[in-house]
């Protein structure tokens, strides 16, 4: 099969496929469930312009309209109006709605009306930073140029404005230079942390003139990472004020449900929200695929990503440009190639269809990125590498294989195809996981629904405590400084670390007196930088990854097996000790998944609803019923885990075909946690025997922890879930085995808690969407098409017992109902 | 759960895994009271008694001053300190009179909490050796004491140190900028006696890297006792800070003093033998890595009598040595027929290794582009490349492109002359390479 030209009638081809999956959406035919869901129409929307600010520099608004941009659209108009007046604002817009002119505007504005003025630019990756760097200084360029032309005017300025990233790839000897003459510079809050405002002396001229923090991309910075870039801001805060300036942030997000509340977090500062786009977007339909059911007992459907193949095939031979988002690195591989597949033998027609993801080469990704905008590749596979802001131009269609997880993150991929006047459409397959399963089967869920929350925790003492040695390595803490809103608790900090020796009070001070370099012992992107290394040894040793240390043994533990690139290792040996686990490349047609026994302990419990069950605000006594229904509370725990076993899971079928016992170190943290109790009514109210209303409870916090995912917006290993002194995964695994410890005749908790130290801010939340979070499990299960359980929802069949499905349903009925009963009285 | 003071000591401590529930705070008070004197910072009279300096005031306050002044007919090694007056370093390239500059600091990892606590300057006063140290009494007192160095280095014509110019200078700007304060150290004239130090001793007094306290064991017999080692010194400043007890940091002053002293020498010694040339020098290698350092200096002549002199040692390295850089350094003067002497000379002492390689392939070029002797050009070729066998590829290509060209010449030259083409090279190489 060769392609098609490309400059076939595509509104034509894509009004045909959608005719073609609206058919199939149809009405349940004969008990069979639709493979289409949802085709949900989003109406063309006319663009909104408005004049650029009367104060914008006449050189600025020139060379903007000679790069296509003569007016702006009314976001932007007022995102430029808050920053002129010197306001904080966060913008969020959908993609290629021109977010990126919002900051650049007032940035290079302030840099041609005052040479010394500065800006920081940080983005999460150097990708990232690239790209806009390409932009920038083709509009510096612009300037520079315009000026040269201009010129002759005696006195008049020359424009030359300095653009340049700094990250771990600038050469040291340009470093120098970067310092000194760069009115912008884009980073990342990596090297902000431990190459820059270490350094800050070095930087002088870009604090004493910082005008402007630009944080691109900030719906990136949840949970971990986010509490450390909090602390970064606060870092970055004090330099500042060390060097007299304030500058203004102007931060821009994907659409989250609280953008204003995370930017305040993170930057501790009041923000304007500018959240009404104006830009213009052609007609635009997004459709909900779900693989048809193979085996309903089982509940085991089609392959998602053969389904993502076919929907992609309809549109790739109509002549449209589409872009396929997979899941993982290794599903990228596999999708790339069924489609090259099906384009075999037009000679160079291979290159046409092109993967991405992390672990190419830049240059290769700067030539696919190219290849998109230019149009000459016609389909790219990707992982999220290409969910973020890189520039690839507007395509016709995304097809998403698998829920990315989050709403945000959907929109953002969604966001991927639509060009602003013509048709475009996204199709959402669905993977048998959980989330994906209640997704697909409610999409008014999806399509009503706020986008999930950036939750992060800059106060966790772990991540705080580090944060606090790099400040004070950088300045010394007066005597009643605060540290963002911290006082009381800072004050304790820097008491201990006085303690410890790496501060010395005196003079009114705290000093540094440690020769570390803080900055080096922190990594962003865990809490703990301790970590395990991979060494390859297949024929030399080689070190080919690293994990962190919480997931170290559970994923490098003896006969793992260690996907890189789609390349399979085998652990052979796990050195604990020595942080290392030695794999050798092996081919086989399985993975693996750990067992991991866990245990938790409550500590301190925060806060508590053991009256009534739903509902806001205290309960009243006289509406109590004579039995407590759905006790729920968050607090500290203590969390024991170890790796007991595991299983051998094939690909594609996800069989399980062998296991195996490990005995590993224990690991311990302290968290936090959010528990649902089931009260003894309700256990002692259950029709059915111990084994299976313990089946019943362990079915629930399955698909309880997926629903607290979705609603937490994290990701699959930032929560953990236990039941009260159970074993969960062995209780999966084993089935009717007996479960000493699972105290199910009791009252069982079902926690879910922060899988980080000293916990990332999910419990309280968690515990404020108790509601939500029972209401969408119950809505998980009982919409679910398969007979006794599945993986979908309360876990497989063979796992959790046959009637785990029954239990828990039952069980989320009576805590669910009695909820509505009682808000009734 | 418990305090946050009793959780927060729990994750400095490291292990990062908290302890069981219910077994008990493992330990509570881990940490020892350095001295009685914990937190009782001493008065800056009470550290200059000690110490044996004065309170020093600048416009920015007041920090510790302490001078010692080694006379200059006090030994030092096999020295005398007036032996060590340098008052000229231009042979060094270096203009004006010399201060020496050398550093403690809390830290040797750079940045913004990296501080010089204490700032050694030295200069030669009449024959005598002066030391200034400024010391900082507390961190609050760091102005006075970045007020007090440039003070004293205001009025010097160049900087010396000793890894200066990765370490010393950029802490010290460090420093200023961190005050916001332009740094004063930036316009002067600087020279690292590291580099100069690593050209002229580095392939045998201290061939990992060049330590000073190696140089001046090696140059001067100087043994130091009871020093100080660097690891140690942020941690005794540290304990001072603490304790207020200046006693730690004796050592660390004296240690600081005789860095200087050893500097001053070494930079003494440098400039005699920059100065003089051959003359100065103590032995054939001085003589060889002299000759280097006059070369890059453009001092050809002096260099070139110093490779001279090296041709004439009792030891028979030096002489190849010494034939073979001034091969080079005639050549570099177009000087061919000697320089081919030269390269005769070479292979007449050291037929193989890779300086015979070398000299070989010298003399190749000499013959084939000079001389036009093909035969003579070719066979010394060959033998290189004999010499060559487990070599890198790369040179031994260029080699066999030689032999080639060579090959085609003969071959040219012989049809020209009429004679008979011969099997020239009957040895069949091993990479298969076509010669003709």
């Amino acid at each position: 099969m060769a392609l098609p030209a490309r400059l076939a009638d595509k509104d034509g081809g894509l009004r045909d496929v959608l005719a073609r999956l609206e058919a199939a959406r149809g009405p349940e035919a004969a008990g069979r469930e639709p493979i289409v869901t949802a085709v949900e129409r989003m109406p063309a929307i006319e663009a909104r312009y408005a004049p650029f600010p009367e104060q914008t520099d006449a050189r600025l608004r020139a060379a903007l309209s000679v790069r296509g941009a003569a007016q702006l659209y009314t976001h932007q108009a007022e995102a430029l109006a808050h920053t002129f007046a010197g306001r904080n604002v966060v913008v969020i817009t959908p993609t290629a709605s021109g977010k990126t002119l919002c900051y650049n505007v007032p940035v290079l504005d302030a840099v041609l009306r005052d040479p010394s003025a500065r800006a920081l630019y940080l983005f999460p990756t150097k990708a990232l930073a690239q790209d806009q760097l390409a932009e920038l200084q083709a509009l510096a360029e612009r300037l520079a140029e315009q000026d040269s032309r201009g010129a002759g005017a005696p006195g008049s300025d020359n424009v030359q404005i300095g653009v340049f990233t700094y990250d771990g790839d600038t050469p040291q000897d340009a470093r120098r230079a970067i310092r000194g003459r760069a009115h912008v510079v884009l980073s990342n809050p990596d090297m902000l942390h431990s190459g820059i405002l270490p350094h800050h002396p070095r930087w002088a001229k870009l604090f004493e003139n910082l005008r402007f923090v630009v944080i691109d991309e900030l719906h990136a910075y949840r949970g971990v990472f986010g509490s450390h870039l909090g602390n970064i801001i606060r870092r970055l805060h004090r330099v500042c004020r060390h060097y007299g300036s304030d500058p203004v942030f102007i931060c821009s997000s994907a659409t989250i449900a609280n953008p204003r509340e995370l930017a305040e977090r993170l930057t501790g500062e009041p923000f304007e929200l500018v959240d009404r786009s104006g830009a213009p977007r052609g007609e635009k339909f997004f459709v909900f695929v779900n693989p048809p059911v193979v085996n309903a007992q089982l509940g085991i459907r089609r392959s998602y990503l053969a389904q993502t193949r076919q929907v992609a095939l309809e549109f790739l031979k109509r002549g449209l440009q589409i872009i396929v988002f997979a899941q993982s690195r290794l599903a990228t591989e596999i999708l790339t190639t069924y489609l090259k597949d099906a384009y075999e033998g037009a000679p160079g027609a291979s290159d046409v269809i092109r993967g991405y993801r992390g672990g190419y080469l830049p240059l290769r990704r700067r030539e696919i990125e190219k290849g998109l905008r230019a149009g000459e590749v016609r389909a790219v596979v990707s992982t999220n590498a290409l969910e973020l802001g890189i520039d690839i131009g507007a395509l016709d269609v995304a097809v998403l294989a698998g829920y990315p997880g989050t709403i945000a993150a959907t929109w953002q991929r969604a966001g991927r195809a639509g060009r602003r006047s013509s048709r475009s459409a996204a199709v959402l397959v669905a993977s048998s996981a959980p989330l994906d399963q209640f997704i697909i089967r409610h999409p008014q869920y999806f399509f009503g629904a706020s986008p999930e929350h950036g939750l992060v925790n800059p106060d966790n003492l772990h991540i705080l405590l580090d944060h606090v040695k790099c400040a004070a390595f950088e300045l010394p803490f007066r005597e009643g400084e605060k540290f963002g809103e911290l006082d009381a608790d800072l004050q304790a900090v820097l008491t201990v670390l006085g303690e410890e020796g790496f501060l010395h009070f005196a003079d009114g001070q705290w000093n540094w007196t440690s020769e570390s370099y803080p900055a080096d012992a922190v990594s962003l992107r865990s809490i703990s930088s301790d970590n395990f290394v991979v060494v390859d040894q297949t024929d030399h040793e080689r070190v080919i990854g690293e994990t962190d240390f919480t997931s170290g043994p559970a994923t490098l533990h003896e006969k793992a097996i260690y996907i890189v690139e789609g390349q399979l290792f085998q652990v052979e040996r796990f050195d604990f000790e020595g942080r290392k686990a030695y794999v050798r490349a092996v081919e086989c047609d399985y993975y693996t998944d750990a067992i991991t026994y866990t245990r938790v302990t409550i500590l301190d419990t925060f806060e508590k609803v053991s009256g009534i069950v739903s509902g806001d605000g205290p309960a009243h006594p006289e509406t109590v019923p004579d039995t407590l229904w759905s006790p729920r509370s968050h607090g500290e725990v203590h969390v024991v885990s170890r790796v007991v076993g595991f299983k051998k899971i094939k690909f594609y079928t996800n069989e399980n075909v062998g296991s195996g016992e490990l005995d590993l170190p224990e690991q311990q943290m302290h968290t936090t946690a959010y528990w649902l109790t089931i009260p003894a009514e309700v256990m002692g109210a259950l029709p059915y025997g111990p084994d299976d209303r313990r089946d019943g409870v362990v079915g629930l916090a399955w698909a309880m922890k997926n629903i607290a995912q979705l609603l937490l917006m994290c990701d699959r290993h930032d929560i953990g879930l236990s039941i009260d002194g159970g074993n969960l995964d062995r209780a999966i695994r084993t089935g009717g085995a007996a479960e000493k410890n699972l105290d199910i005749n009791g009252e069982p908790n079902v926690f879910i808690y922060d899988n980080y130290p000293g916990g990332i801010g999910f419990s309280q939340p968690l515990y404020a969407m108790h509601d939500a979070l029972l209401a969408r499990t119950r809505d998980l299960i009982a919409g679910c098409p398969c007979e006794s359980g599945c993986p979908s929802c309360v876990g497989p069949e063979g796992n959790t017992g046959p009637l785990a499905k029954a239990v828990a349903s039952q069980i989320l009925d009576m805590l669910v109902a009695r909820a509505h009963t009682s808000r009734e009285i | 759960m418990g305090d946050v003071a009793s959780r927060l000591r729990q994750i400095v401590r490291g292990s990062g895994q908290a302890p069981r529930p219910g077994s008990g705070p493992a330990r509570e008070l881990t940490y020892e009271l350095d001295s009685p004197g914990w937190r009782t910072p001493a008065t800056l009279e009470q550290v200059c008694e000690s110490l044996g300096g004065t309170a020093f005031d600048t416009s920015a306050g007041s920090c510790l001053r302490i001078c010692r002044r080694y006379e200059s007919d006090r030994w030092y090694g096999n020295l005398r300190i007036g032996d060590c007056e340098v008052t000229d370093l231009s042979a060094l390239d270096t203009p004006g009179s010399p201060i020496f500059l050398d550093i403690e600091t809390t830290g040797l990892s750079g940045g913004a909490g990296t501080v010089a606590f204490l700032v050694g300057c030295g200069y030669f006063d009449l024959g005598a050796f002066q030391i200034h140290q400024f010391l900082l009494p507390s961190y609050a007192a760091e102005r006075a004491l970045l007020a007090a160095v440039a003070d004293s280095v205001a009025g010097a014509g160049c900087l010396v140190t000793y890894n200066g110019k990765t370490f010393d200078l950029p802490v010290m700007e460090t420093r200023w900028l961190f005050h916001r304060i332009p740094p004063p150290l930036a316009e002067k004239a600087h020279l690292d006696m590291l580099h100069t130090a690593r050209r002229l001793w580095r392939d045998r007094e201290a061939p990992q890297g060049c330590n000073l306290s190696v140089l001046e064991r090696d140059l001067f017999g100087v043994r130091r006792t009871g020093d100080v080692p660097g690891f140690e010194i942020p941690s005794r400043y540290f304990r001072f800070l603490r304790t207020g007890d200046p006693a730690p940091l004796e050592t660390v002053l004296e240690h600081n003093r005789l860095d200087l002293v050893s500097l001053a020498a070494v930079t003494a010694r440098a400039a005699a033998i920059a100065h003089g040339g051959s003359p100065a020098c103590r032995d054939g290698r001085e003589r060889l890595a002299a000759g280097r350092l006059l070369e890059r200096g453009g001092r050809f002549a002096a260099a070139e009598q110093c490779y001279r002199d090296a041709t004439a040692d009792a030891d028979a390295e030096v002489r190849t040595d010494g034939w073979c850089r001034l091969a080079i350094r005639l050549r570099r003067e177009r000087r061919h027929a000697e320089a081919a002497d030269a390269w005769r000379q070479v292979l007449a002492s050291a037929s193989s290794g890779s300086i015979g390689t070398l000299a070989r392939q010298a003399l190749a070029v000499h013959m084939e582009h000079r001389t036009g002797d093909f035969d003579g050009a070719r066979t010394l070729a060959l033998e290189a490349l004999l010499e060559l066998e487990n070599e890198l590829p790369r040179r031994r290509e260029d080699l066999l492109y030689r032999l080639a060209r060579l090959d085609r010449k003969i071959t040219r030259r012989l049809e020209r002359t009429g004679g008979v083409q011969v099997d020239l090279l009957d040895q069949p190489t091993d990479e298969g390479c076509v010669l003709f």
